[in-house]
């Protein structure tokens, strides 16, 4: 299907789309973002939809993607969480900083916020990683309860 | 100062040429998904659901907005959490479409600007209300998966991931803008109520630091938001896609119609052998399903321990159909493909029994509690009655003591053993005589109504003492009516309910015969599946009458005055509990008559089960179990006699044939019978009635009525 008139069409809206992209952002044509936008978004919907109705074949691509799963979710897990456990991490870090400049109270309340911020989201890196790995056990067929909390 | 933002701060040229560049591939990812979806449903039976597709969208998007099946009263909690989720997760995301608007239309293609001001202020609220509220709702939703862990929640790892991205991503919103402010210091920062704190205790690092750290999370945002959007359509994410579908293409017919085997005789698929064999919206139904399990909480199956738990039942079906439509790109036959689906287990099983247990069908008494739960209207019934016919009319398999009910009705017109000429045996025990529909048209006259005695109602020994009761009501209203006698059948509801299509469709085509030839108008019933039967069924095939059931007359006449009730008889005394007749109420939507004819005695103190009206707890006895043995778990009328005799009441009031079968055996099997007593709507009345003073009146009291009662 990718080979035929519309998946071709389709990659090539992309194309240009992102030629557009580079006009917008390095030409400084900034009106042309939102058509090579538009052409980006859809090429590409009209390329998922294209494969997607189209017969599923067995690609060898997909079924490595599939085979690392649970290493490559752990990996975007922690690539997810590290920047913004950094930056929380930093507000408990300035909190004696920033309590000089008479804004002591609202610091306080900031540091409190982001600690709160930086235990959900460190809980939810660990509760994700979890669930990978427990997503990628095999699973008796016709045996619920075996795989699950009831 | 004008209050605004520079969009974009901090990021130079390479970041929007990566962030528009790379949009293209969550929306193949998303695009594939939807799909594959799509091809996957397409598997199924042509249905034209496309009717009407204006006002179907509308009614999908008002619930949608207005969480109508979310947010119940007795799911409150997890309704609003839900809730909370929506609104915060739409609303951040038009606030990212407003902000895609200034900076890629309305500025540089207009010079533009709407983004400052006033407006700006109030977006930053509501943006930062918007977060708080995303990021409690799935701390509240992680907390009951993880913590509480309800018996009717199931958690797979893809709840937790969902709800973790969800709050990562608006945690990383809130950094990102609390780096932003701790640089730019906005004097109106304070409208980022969560932010801004955050940005003051973050001022106090170099700016080069926040400007760094800024950056990275900026990448990384728009990473996680594409990979979160590459995740929707194969996770549960999918379910705005899934549900809103499933809810636009739902079912427009009478919830109780069951749609019929066209053209039985040549049709070459009886019933749903195959997962093709379902219909396309059926395949979708089954797709839409969440595994919220709010369809369990009221399930008499699940709750009484039994193999049946709609909700699996749904998924099992789902895993397999993913199985079999290589939704994850791989080869059709692949397992890995239902890998969402804990049930999945490859596509070369057998629809029944290897997806789908006989024993779960059978365990099914129809009542439609799970399809009035469902939040996305997914129709687990007909579903269920597919699977049945198939057994029945393809394979010949059925439990064993239906072959005595099927054998009965071809032979004799209904389940039981009887001959037809017995069907007006019950009219002996009243005074005055009741005419038969072939009488009065010998002579030439008309009634008013048409007393549809029902199967039970004629032959059983119980329920002709309602029959007889709502007999003598109708003589001392005054109303001319008469009964079919030996002309009546069955309207075939248990045949088509336990699946035997070719049955069912010969009993209603000999009843509707029967009611036409009589060219009756009006049609009056003590029983909910014969109600519901002629009221929803008949007119697939030309009988097209007004329906009422005895409830409904007996408030009417109440109302109306044609009948007095004497407030100090005995029947008139006490606590009374109602039980609501799953045809009656859930399928035809009647909770009020009923009430409201008891409520006309005012001794009757009248005191609701815990499950009642629209979330009742079946008897035990729909969908053909009343015929068949219920040997796994507790015994599903006994279940909800506790619960009736647990409201303090002495007198249980039904209103349905069949809930009242199963309720005497219910309380003998708790050994109740010296305190509880179950009594028909019509019985109590007509037990209440004062004589009418007419000649031809006699006595209104129902014979054993009275007696029945333990005083």
């Amino acid at each position: 299907m990718l080979t035929g008139r519309y998946g071709i069409t389709s990659a090539a809206a992309v194309v240009v789309g992102i030629a557009l992209i580079l006009l917008s952002e390095l030409g400084g044509v900034h009106a042309a973002r939102v058509f090579g936008t538009a052409l980006i978004s859809a090429g590409g919907i009209a390329l998922g939809v294209l494969v997607g109705l189209d017969q599923p074949r067995r690609s060898t691509g997909l079924a490595r993607l599939r085979a690392w799963r649970v290493s490559l979710g752990i990996l975007a897990a922690a690539i997810t969480v590290v920047p913004v456990v950094v930056a929380l991490a930093a507000a408990l870090v300035a909190l004696p900083g920033a309590a000089d400049d008479g804004r002591g109270g609202t610091a306080v309340l900031g540091t409190l916020i982001a600690l709160l911020m930086l235990v959900a989201a460190v809980g939810c890196f660990v509760l994700a990683v979890r669930a990978i790995r427990r997503a990628a056990r095999p699973v008796t067929p016709g045996d619920p309860a075996s795989a699950g909390e009831e | 100062m004008t209050p605004t933002r520079e969009i974009l701060w901090n990021i130079n040229a390479l970041g929007p040429i990566l962030l528009y560049s790379l949009m293209a591939i969550p929306f193949v990812f998303l695009a594939f998904g939807l799909a594959r979806r799509v091809r996957m449903w397409r598997q199924g039976q042509p249905e034209d659901r496309f009717d009407r597709l204006g006002s179907r969208i509308w009614h999908a998007v008002v619930m949608s907005i207005l969480h109508g099946r979310i947010v119940r009263r007795r799911n409150l909690a997890g309704g609003l959490m839900h809730l909370a989720i929506f609104v915060g997760f739409v609303t951040l995301f038009i606030g990212t479409v407003i902000v895609m608007i200034e900076a890629d239309i309305t500025v540089p293609l207009f010079g533009v600007s709407f983004y400052r001001g006033d407006f700006f202020l109030g977006y930053k609220l509501a943006m930062n209300l918007a977060g708080v509220l995303l990021i409690l709702g799935a701390l509240a939703a992680l907390y009951r998966r993880t913590v509480r862990r309800p018996a009717t929640l199931d958690t797979a790892g893809d709840d937790i991931v969902i709800l973790a991205f969800l709050i990562v991503l608006s945690v990383q919103g809130f950094a990102l803008q609390a780096l932003r402010m701790a640089v730019t210091e906005d004097p109106w920062g304070r409208w980022s109520f969560v932010s801004y704190p955050m940005a003051v205790a973050l001022s106090g690092l170099p700016e080069g630091w926040l400007r760094g750290i800024h950056l990275a999370n900026w990448y990384v945002h728009f990473l996680t938001n594409f990979v979160f959007l590459s995740y929707v359509a194969y996770s549960k994410m999918i379910h705005p896609f899934t549900s809103f579908a499933n809810v636009v293409f739902r079912r427009h017919q009478p919830r109780g119609a069951l749609e019929p085997i066209e053209n039985l005789e040549e049709a070459k698929v009886l019933g749903v052998g195959k997962l093709e064999d379902f219909t396309w919206a059926q395949l979708l139904n089954v797709d839409a399903c969440m595994h919220c399990g709010r369809c369990l909480e009221y399930c008499p199956t699940f709750t009484t321990g039994k193999p049946l738990r709609p909700r699996d039942l749904v998924l099992e079906l789902a895993g397999y159909m993913a199985d079999r439509g290589g939704i994850f790109s791989g080869e059709l036959g692949q397992g890995e493909n239902s890998a969402r689906y804990r049930w999945g287990a490859g596509p070369d099983r057998e629809l029944i029994p290897e997806v789908v247990t006989p024993a779960e069908l059978w365990d099914c008494t129809t009542c439609g509690a799970c399809m009035e739960q469902c939040p996305v209207y997914i129709e687990h019934v007909p579903l269920i009655v597919g699977m049945r016919r198939n057994l029945v009319l393809e394979r010949g398999e059925f439990p064993e003591e239906v072959t005595a009910v099927f054998t009965n009705l071809e032979r004799l017109g209904s389940p039981y053993q009887f001959p037809p000429n017995q069907r007006a045996a019950w009219t002996k025990k009243l005074d005055q005589p009741v005419p038969e529909m072939a009488e009065v048209a010998a002579r030439g006259e008309e009634v008013e109504v048409l007393f549809w005695v029902g199967c039970l109602g004629s032959f059983d020994a119980r329920n002709q003492r309602t029959t007889v009761a709502l007999a003598r009501i109708l003589q001392a209203a005054g109303i001319r009516f008469a009964i079919l006698g030996k002309e009546e059948c069955c309207t075939g509801d248990p045949a088509r309910r336990i699946g035997n299509e070719y049955l069912a469709q010969m009993m209603a085509q000999q009843a509707v015969e029967t009611l036409n030839t009589y060219n009756v108008k009006k049609v009056v019933t003590a029983c909910p599946h014969c109600f519901n039967a002629i009221k929803n069924e008949f007119p697939q095939i030309g009988g097209n009458y007004e329906v009422i059931h005895h409830s409904q007359l007996i408030h009417q006449l109440l109302a109306e005055g044609r009948i007095q009730l004497d407030p100090d008889s005995a029947l008139a005394r006490g606590k009374v509990t109602y039980h609501d007749p799953c045809y009656l109420g859930r399928y035809n939507g009647e909770y009020d008559a009923p009430r409201a004819a008891l409520a006309a005695l005012p001794g009757l103190e009248l005191r609701e089960m815990r499950r009642n009206r629209h979330a009742s707890f079946c008897c035990g006895g729909g969908g053909g179990r009343l015929f068949m043995e219920e040997t796994r778990g507790t015994r599903i009328n006994q279940a909800r006699v506790r619960e009736a005799m647990d409201t303090g009441a002495e007198l249980l009031a039904a209103a349905c044939p069949f809930c009242m079968t199963m309720f005497e055996d219910g309380i003998h099997g708790v050994g109740a019978e010296e305190s509880f007593t179950v009594l028909d709507l019509a019985e109590i009345v007509a037990g209440s009635m004062i004589a009418p003073t007419s000649p031809a009146g006699g006595d209104a009291r129902p014979e054993a009525a009275t007696p029945d009662r333990q005083e």
